[in-house]
């Protein structure tokens, strides 16, 4: 094996490298870091993001961006506290998921079948949502009147774990199953890796490509209402950062942005990564300046992992030239039987 | 569709009404050709619409002083929306470290003015945002690693710079000049309005009347081409990476000049309202077309609409909700008649 195909199958483990150095490392530096308490804190923070990180990964795989889930995030946790009144905690949240779907659904149509770019759809309604957020609350935050279910869902289970930590983890494993071992699953990478390759052999990829942001959407509303329950509050301030931090874990974790790459593990352990490095600085009492200078920095530096490696050197540095190019290559063969133009333009 | 679209097809060259205008492919059915004129300018009808909504449903929108707010409130980010209209030019899609640049150049110029006396610290601001500019030049254009990424990693650092810099406070500008510039005005002209104009002028003389704007967009329309036919494309598309930093730095010193108190995390709302105004104006975010004229049209576009809803007495979170939905309208008109197009 030559050293490049070394370094490269490095590569494609290397979150797991890079999470064990830094827990070990915390370890090591930081006396409480390793207490049942600590982690667990820190898993319920980190399970969040890590809803988030598994519904964006599904949509980077096939190939897009979804912007809105910050804002999907503060306006579902916001629902799921002003519903609690009428509908009971349950079904506040039910609501809030199936809210936060729909939003998915209007996005993947907005993308699939009228053919708009991912990255502008899915920043329009990042603003729209944040501004009905903002309306709903009048710009404040609202509080549930039952602090029951906050403690309940951040309460402690089997030493490290707790209801919000159990839904993450059952979340990305089935994910993971779901992308590894179904056909839908293994599609989302053929419709990631080609557009048009797919519908020509015969794939339903707009329907697909509704599927992946209404999962998208989902998912950020399910982390919203985890994250409302457990502080019982909701704000449209929510999530602000949340698409930079999750967009970086995600891509830390090895998730191609050009599509056709990713698990929901690796983005995972992707979160698990950028929490624990927050946690470890919290802890020392490091300033937040220096970890937001140490995560830019780490960012940047995968970035330049990659294109060194080469690994994505042919599909350069921009998102893929989805439609355009393919478009023109197509236009000297007959004319598919649909309208070429299911992605960005 | 893209500059080079000549190379692809025969027939319909020489039909390109327009070389200055980088919207058409060459070779297109008559019914198709009978909407471009409407597909290029189909914007501007928009525009038009809309102040004319605008003046129907409310008497003072026309008032001089109110038009006069309209574009005040537009020119800071309209400057930015300029160097950003740059990146998308050169397929760079867009650059997410403008809202973090424009906090720490307006920060660095008001705080350190009592140190290093204003002239000095306006230019220790520039400085510092140019160097998040070549920062993101030499990673995306050199080692051709994804802009998106890079420049959010790049904007997460600058916020940090900042936050240190500042340790969380509030910086009060210390100098009369600086404010008096960024309030006062000229002819009747605000000042940070004269300034965008600058900025526009520039933008569109660059890409237009220059080998280095012919270059960006032939970069961005079709990257291996260009390199083919000797362009040097790291350096064309670091260019644009650092002049978008250099309009992010302009628009931090008239952000500091206009509020005289800026803290770390001032600017972050101008990243993505910047992109917004490229998007509604209709430059492709995937290079290779757009102009300077365009991010103008979509930054007046957004800024009527916010004027608009507050004058018929809107409340202000509906703001957000006319913008983004104006995003999803505009950006869906153009990619429903670019289909149509073909």
């Amino acid at each position: 094996m030559t050293v490049g195909g070394m370094l490269r199958r490095l590569d494609a483990s290397r979150i797991f490298v890079i999470l064990a150095i830094a827990v070990v490392l915390a370890a090591i530096l930081i006396p409480n870091f390793l207490t049942t308490t600590n982690v667990r804190g820190l898993l319920n923070q980190a399970s969040v993001n890590t809803m988030i990180a598994v519904g964006l990964t599904l949509v980077l795989i096939a190939g897009h961006i979804d912007l809105s889930v910050g804002s999907n995030l503060a306006l579902s946790g916001m629902i799921a506290i002003v519903l609690q009144e009428p509908l009971g905690v349950p079904g506040a949240a039910i609501a809030a998921v199936t809210i936060g779907g729909l939003v998915g659904v209007a996005n993947g149509v907005a993308v699939a079948y009228l053919g708009v770019s991912s990255l502008l759809v899915t920043l329009a309604s990042m603003i729209m949502l944040k501004g009905v957020a903002l309306t709903l609350a009048g710009g404040d935050t609202v509080s549930g009147a039952d602090i029951a279910p906050s403690l309940w869902i951040q309460s402690r289970m089997f030493e490290l774990l707790s209801p919000t930590i159990i839904i993450a983890i059952v979340a990305v494993v089935a994910t993971q199953l779901l992308l590894s071992l179904t056909v839908p699953g293994r599609t989302l990478y053929v419709i990631g890796g080609s557009d048009d390759g797919g519908r020509m052999t015969g794939i339903p990829t707009r329907r697909y490509l509704v599927g992946v942001f209404a999962a998208s959407g989902s998912f950020a509303a399910a982390g919203g209402v985890m994250l409302s329950l457990g502080l019982n509050t909701g704000s449209a301030y929510f999530g602000d950062a949340t698409v930079f931090t999750v967009i970086a874990a995600v891509v830390v974790g090895g998730t191609s942005l050009l599509g056709a790459e990713g698990s929901a593990i690796k983005s995972a352990m992707g979160v698990l990564l950028l929490a624990t490095v927050t946690n470890a600085f919290s802890i020392r009492g490091i300033p937040t300046f220096v970890l937001q200078v140490f995560t830019g920095g780490l960012l940047m530096s995968v970035v330049l992992l990659d294109s060194y490696l080469g690994l994505r050197r042919r599909r350069s540095w921009r998102l893929r030239r989805i439609a355009v190019e393919d478009e023109e290559t197509l236009d000297s063969a007959p004319p598919p039987d649909r309208p070429a133009m299911a992605r960005a333009s | 569709m893209t500059v080079t679209s000549s190379d692809h097809d025969g027939i319909g060259s020489a039909a390109r009404p327009d070389p200055g205008e980088r919207t058409s492919p060459g070779d297109t059915p008559a019914r198709v050709r009978m909407l471009r004129p409407l597909r290029r300018n189909g914007i501007l009808v928009v525009l038009g619409l809309i102040v004319a909504i605008a003046a129907l449903s409310s008497p003072q929108f026309l008032d001089p002083g109110n038009l006069q707010n309209v574009g005040r409130s537009v020119a800071i980010v309209g400057v930015i929306a300029i160097g950003q209209t740059l990146v998308a030019i050169v397929g760079g899609l867009g650059d997410l470290s403008v809202g973090p640049t424009v906090s720490l150049v307006a920060v660095l110029t008001l705080g350190l003015q009592p140190t290093l006396g204003p002239e000095a610290a306006l230019v220790v601001g520039l400085l510092a945002g140019l160097l998040v500019g070549c920062l993101n030049g030499v990673l995306i254009g050199r080692f051709r690693t994804n802009s998106i990424v890079t420049t959010i990693g790049a904007g997460v650092v600058a916020n940090g710079v900042a936050l240190w810099f500042t340790g969380g406070d509030t910086m009060f500008g210390r100098s009369e000049g600086l404010h008096a510039f960024g309030t006062g005005s000229f002819l009747g002209i605000a000042n940070i309005i004269l300034v965008f104009g600058l900025v526009v002028i520039a933008g569109a003389v660059l890409l237009g009347a220059t080998t280095m704007g012919h270059r960006m967009y032939a970069t961005g329309g079709n990257l291996e081409a260009a390199r083919a036919s000797g362009i040097r494309v790291a350096r064309v598309v670091a260019t644009a990476f650092v002049l978008s930093a250099a309009a992010a730095s302009i628009a931090g010193i008239l952000f500091a000049a206009l509020l005289d108190q800026v803290n770390y995390d001032s600017g972050s709302s101008t990243t993505f309202a910047s992109i917004a105004a490229v998007a509604v104006g209709g430059t492709s975010l995937f290079g290779g077309e757009g102009s300077v004229l365009r991010t103008v049209v979509g930054v007046l576009l957004i800024g009527i609409l916010n004027n608009v809803v507050v004058l018929v007495g809107l409340p202000l979170n509906a703001q957000m909700v006319v913008t983004g939905a104006i995003i999803l309208v505009a950006v869906t008109l153009d990619a429903v008649t670019r289909r149509t197009r073909r």
